[in-house]
């Protein structure tokens, strides 16, 4: 199996192929091989040539080609240059300029010499083959004396390094350096340190010389090959000179020929080259090779075995030449495109690495990603910061957008509250669904992003049912509507069910309609049932459609398709639409509301088709916010205006909305207060504003968040009594019989005037409103609602009262941008605020949903100790 | 071109495209703590993906520990190594920033941990550490330069 050829690691990172003491030895015995041949060539001075110019120097090429890191750590002559470092004798001087600049053609210029000698020389005088060795040993040496590191021979001078580089570029098998104990860094683009790249970076280096020598060097090689298998035998050395000379040239000129022609990188032609002269080579060398062996007594075919050898290698260097050549385009890549680092990997990420090392594993399924939490995170954001696809509402475990399965560790969460239990109930889970947004990890746990993967709830108790009721129709398909549907048919099986929306769309996550805006997903990251929910429940529905008409004498529903439905009880769940204060011209486009998914995506349509740069958002309340910032992240330049002096007035006091100011503004929305938009100007579309106080202000986009009007005309018209909103009692029940009300069409006659537009306010007000249709007693009786603003970095919950009244008290804590109100009433909490303390969201959400009386411990909350809250 | 990441010596100074690569190199630990409190962090076994070609995922990752492999797709599900990522680098910058699609895959060749800083944290950490933040941008920014430098340098070479 050949080794990765995009494995560009350095010998120093790859693992030892030998223990060192073991390369020692063999070197060795490499050493005592040359010394024997030496001996050789004075003893048997024909076996000498034979062994060496008949089977070493034939096969050498091949060692270069497959595993030249063999050779490098093994060449007599390397480990003759390496002695003197290896006893500590070597001046270990830096090579000069000069030498440096030209060892590459010092050593291709050997090479030749040695070459053309061949023939007149060193090929039949064994004599003068043990000067040439025993000269180049001694060279060798003396450069190890000298320089340091290997730059005085085998990084430098060695004549066959060359024509190493080039061959050794993509090893079979990379063998790492063992000289080099430790690296001196005594060589530029060391062949040694990285001998993948090492021919590469030559030619790409910045210095432009180092490429042009490879370049002599593959365009000559060929040449000399050549040369020397078709020298005139008898020639003399000069011809021999001439000849070889003349050859090496025409290689060149070729090699520039085929650059021009072909205009293949340097990378490539070089490779091609190198190959060519290998082939040459062999088709030579295979004959010698065997020729050598059966001369000597092995009883061979020699003819068969050359031409085996010779397409053998011919195979070999098809297959090097493609493996070569796919590495420039890695090496470039990583060259041009390396990834940035940071200097703190040691102490600060490896840090922070252990400490995660402590901390609670989810694994999350599908795909068993490891994800680390935060000591007692939530889920949520957990999941929300690692870009699951998991829905977010009003992450106060109401909405149930967010449901996921607990595979493993359910003990290792924090309890399941009752307003959570309440919505699992609602969404037909059973034990094993968990919403994200309720859930603290405190060990390990494994969830599935799949709620469908636990086991469904169990039924509700049957309801005694009045004889006269059959079909209930509701109107409205929100969360109020949906829940009184869900709840009426837990308990009664077999009634008829009808359900008439005006949306489009299933119930659906309207609290995260924001996210349409910047989000990539559509409608179906919001949804939070899918469409045969209804079928499955024997729901029969209308989307999209209107009710023009109720006839309470008659209990009959007029549809605006011409349809009617008779009813025995009617909820009435119509919701609300925004509210917009008079502004002239708003019909202009680019004026929009936000309450509906479809508000949102047209306001995404719009800002693509129209290019919207600058947004002005008239309201600062949560939607307002919600909104700006929905916008901002879409790159659009945000300013929202307010009418009052601060932000989120209803949810804030004064010194939190400062805080809040701040890190908005930190964010990049520009804020203005005292502000209203008195008019849209523009030709048909939306070009500028003008305000209350006669500024103009330039835009291309307004998005109105001023609250909510509820939908009362059908109830009215009907003859309800009406005041903000429908009228009901604490049952739910409007003015005419059989008709109830829930949701934000509902004002609860408990607090006249008040109309909350509180999701968790119409879960509570549908459920009540179904049981008694059922003809159950079911009394709504309002408990605070937490609000939090979905704005990423923002922790804000505000529930109940968050200005202390008469009578009430106030302890407040501040701490740079965070800050804590607990307001008390003759000790009992009864009202928080919370900003940057999310860790104290459900303490004190449940102490207010209790009226926990906190009267003696005062001292303690006051010095910022909340933890007896939990109590 | 500057290759001399592939011979960084020992003991050497950081070669230069090194120190060009380098993040944040001024910033202290206690600045390092500030922005890594902003990341959520996630542990991987050998063999797992970590990013998939296509992906439209724009989050900054850090390398905590161990080594990933980036895969450029060769087409018919093939892949192709294009590099090996040590620990202490910093992945999905190009993404981070243009918000275009990943256009390589990486996978874990080890076990390890990344510290991931989604694009909305850093709306976050940047308006609580405006300085801190504005570093990190032209610090990214100034990589992706150099290496725009080195690409168009080597198409003006024709190669």
């Amino acid at each position: 199996m050949a080794d990765g050829a995009d494995d560009f690691r350095n010998y120093l990172e790859r693992p030892r192929w030998l223990p060192i003491g073991a390369w020692h030895g063999l070197r060795a015995l490499s050493l005592a091989t040359v010394a024997a041949l030496l001996w050789l060539c004075f003893a048997k001075p024909s076996l000498a040539l034979a062994l060496f110019w008949g089977l070493a120097v034939p096969v050498l090429p091949l060692v270069f080609l497959t595993l030249p890191g063999l050779w490098r750590n093994l060449c007599p002559l390397a480990a003759s240059n390496q002695l003197p470092r290896l006893f500590g004798i070597t001046r270990g001087l830096t090579l000069p300029a000069g030498l440096r600049r030209y060892a590459v053609l010092i050593g291709l210029a050997t090479l030749f010499v040695a070459v053309s000698f061949r023939r007149v020389l060193f090929d039949h005088d064994a004599t003068a083959l043990a000067g040439l060795i025993g000269g180049a040993l001694g060279l060798a040496l003396l450069g190890g004396l000298v320089f340091k590191g290997k730059s005085g021979w085998c990084g430098s001078f060695c004549p066959l390094l060359p024509v190493q580089r080039l061959y050794g570029q993509t090893p079979l098998k990379v063998i790492p350096n063992s000289h080099c104990q430790p690296c001196v860094g005594c060589t530029k683009n060391c062949y040694d340190f990285n001998p993948q790249v090492a021919w590469l970076a030559d030619l790409h280096d910045d210095d432009p010389w180092l490429g042009t020598d490879r370049r002599l060097v593959a365009g000559a090689v060929p040449g000399l090959v050549l040369a020397y298998f078709t020298a005139p035998v008898d020639a003399g050395i000069g011809a021999q000179l001439l000849h070889n000379g003349l050859y090496c040239l025409v290689g060149v000129g070729a090699y520039w020929l085929a650059e021009a022609l072909f205009r293949q990188s340097a990378q490539r032609t070089t490779v091609v080259f190198g190959a060519v002269a290998l082939n040459l080579y062999y088709w030579f060398a295979s004959a010698t090779l065997f020729g050598t062996l059966a001369e000597r007594g092995a009883p061979l075919p020699v003819e068969a075995f050359a031409w085996g050898l010779r397409a053998a290698v011919l195979v070999l260097s098809i297959h090097w030449i493609l493996r070569t050549f796919a590495k420039e385009p890695l090496f470039l890549a990583q060259t041009t495109g390396q990834a940035p680092r940071t200097q703190i990997a040691a102490t600060v990420l490896a840090g922070h690495h252990a400490r995660s090392a402590e901390r609670p594993v989810v694994t999350l399924e599908p795909g068993a990603k490891q994800l680390v939490a935060e000591p007692d995170g939530l889920l949520l954001d957990l999941l929300e910061a690692n870009d699951c696809s998991i829905n977010a509402g009003c992450r106060m475990g109401a909405c149930g957008a967010d449901p996921v399965a607990i595979l493993a560790g359910a003990e290792n969460l924090s309890p399941c509250s009752d307003r959570e239990r309440d919505t699992l109930k609602r969404l037909g889970y059973g034990e094993g669904v968990r919403l994200a947004c309720s859930a603290r990890v405190h060990g390990p746990v494994g969830v599935h992003l799949d709620p469908g993967m636990a086991a469904p709830a169990a039924d509700a108790e049957p309801m005694d049912i009045p004889d006269d009721l059959r079909r209930i129709v509701i109107v409205g398909n929100g969360i109020a509507g949906v829940t009184a549907a869900d709840v009426i048919r837990r308990h009664w099986k077999s009634g008829e069910l009808y359900l008439v929306g005006a949306e489009r769309h299933p119930l659906y996550n309207r609290m995260a309609i924001t996210k349409l805006i910047y989000g990539r997903t559509a409608m179906q990251g919001l949804l939070l049932m899918p469409e045969k929910w209804y079928d499955d429940r024997g729901i029969h529905t209308w989307l999209n459609t209107r009710v023009r008409r109720i006839d309470p004498a008659a209990r009959k529903v007029h549809l605006a398709t011409g349809e009617t439905l008779d009813y025995d009880r009617l909820i009435l769940t119509a919701g609300s639409r925004s509210f917009v204060p008079p502004i002239e011209g708003f019909a202009r486009e680019g004026c929009f509301t936000l309450r509906e998914a479809e508000d949102a995506m047209a306001i995404r349509e719009y800002v693509q088709a129209h290019d919207a740069r600058h947004a002005v958002v008239a309201g600062g309340g949560l939607l307002g916010l919600e909104a700006a910032y929905a916008l901002l992240r879409m790159g659009l330049q945000v300013r929202v205006l307010d009418r009052s002096d601060q932000l989120l007035s209803r949810q804030l006091d004064a010194r939190a909305s400062g805080h809040l100011r701040t890190y908005l503004e930190g964010l990049g929305l520009q804020l203005g207060f005292g502000k209203e938009v008195a008019a849209a100007q523009g030709d048909t579309r939306l070009r500028n504003l003008r305000l209350n106080d006669g500024t103009t202000l330039d835009c291309d986009l307004l998005v109105v968040a001023a609250g909510i009007a509820p939908n009362l005309l059908l109830a009215s018209e009907a003859g309800a009594q009406t005041g903000r909103g429908v009228q009901v009692d604490e049952r739910m029940r409007s003015s005419i019989e059989h008709v109830y009300a829930a949701g934000d069409a509902a004002e609860w006659r408990g607090a006249p005037g008040q109309v909350p537009g509180l999701w968790a306010v119409a879960v509570e007000q549908g459920r009540i409103a179904a049981l008694n249709a059922l003809g159950g007693d079911a009394v709504y009786a309002p408990k605070p609602v937490p609000v939090a603003l979905k704005v990423a970095g923002v922790d804000l919950t505000s529930i109940g009262r968050f200005e202390a009244a008469q009578g009430d008290e106030a302890i407040v804590l501040e701490d740079g941008s965070r800050y804590r109100k607990l307001v008390l009433h003759e000790g009992r909490v009864v009202g928080a605020l919370l900003l940057g303390h999310p860790e104290l969201a459900d303490a004190v959400v449940a102490a207010v949903d209790a009226g926990r009386d906190v009267g003696g411990q005062r001292d303690t909350l006051a010095r910022g100790d909340w933890s007896g809250l939990q109590a | 071109m500057d290759s001399s990441a592939f011979f960084q010596y020992p003991g050497s100074r950081p070669a230069k495209a090194e120190a060009a690569m380098c993040l944040l190199r001024n910033a202290s630990d206690e600045q390092w703590q500030k922005l890594l409190a902003h990341t959520t962090s996630r542990r991987f076994a050998a063999g797992e993906w970590l990013i998939r070609e296509g992906e439209t995922d724009d989050a900054l990752y850090f390398l905590g520990s161990g080594e990933l492999e980036v895969l450029m797709p060769r087409g018919r599900g093939a892949t192709r190594r294009l590099a090996v990522i040590r620990s202490g680098s910093v992945v999905g910058e190009q993404t981070f920033l243009d918000h275009q699609p990943r256009s390589t895959s990486i996978r874990a060749l080890s076990e390890g941990e990344v510290f991931r800083f989604s694009r909305e944290r850093f709306l976050v950490f940047s308006a609580r550490e405006p300085a801190l933040a504005r570093d990190l941008l032209l610090d990214l920014g100034r990589i992706v330069s150099l290496r725009l430098r080195d690409t168009t340098r080597l198409l003006a070479q024709g190669r």
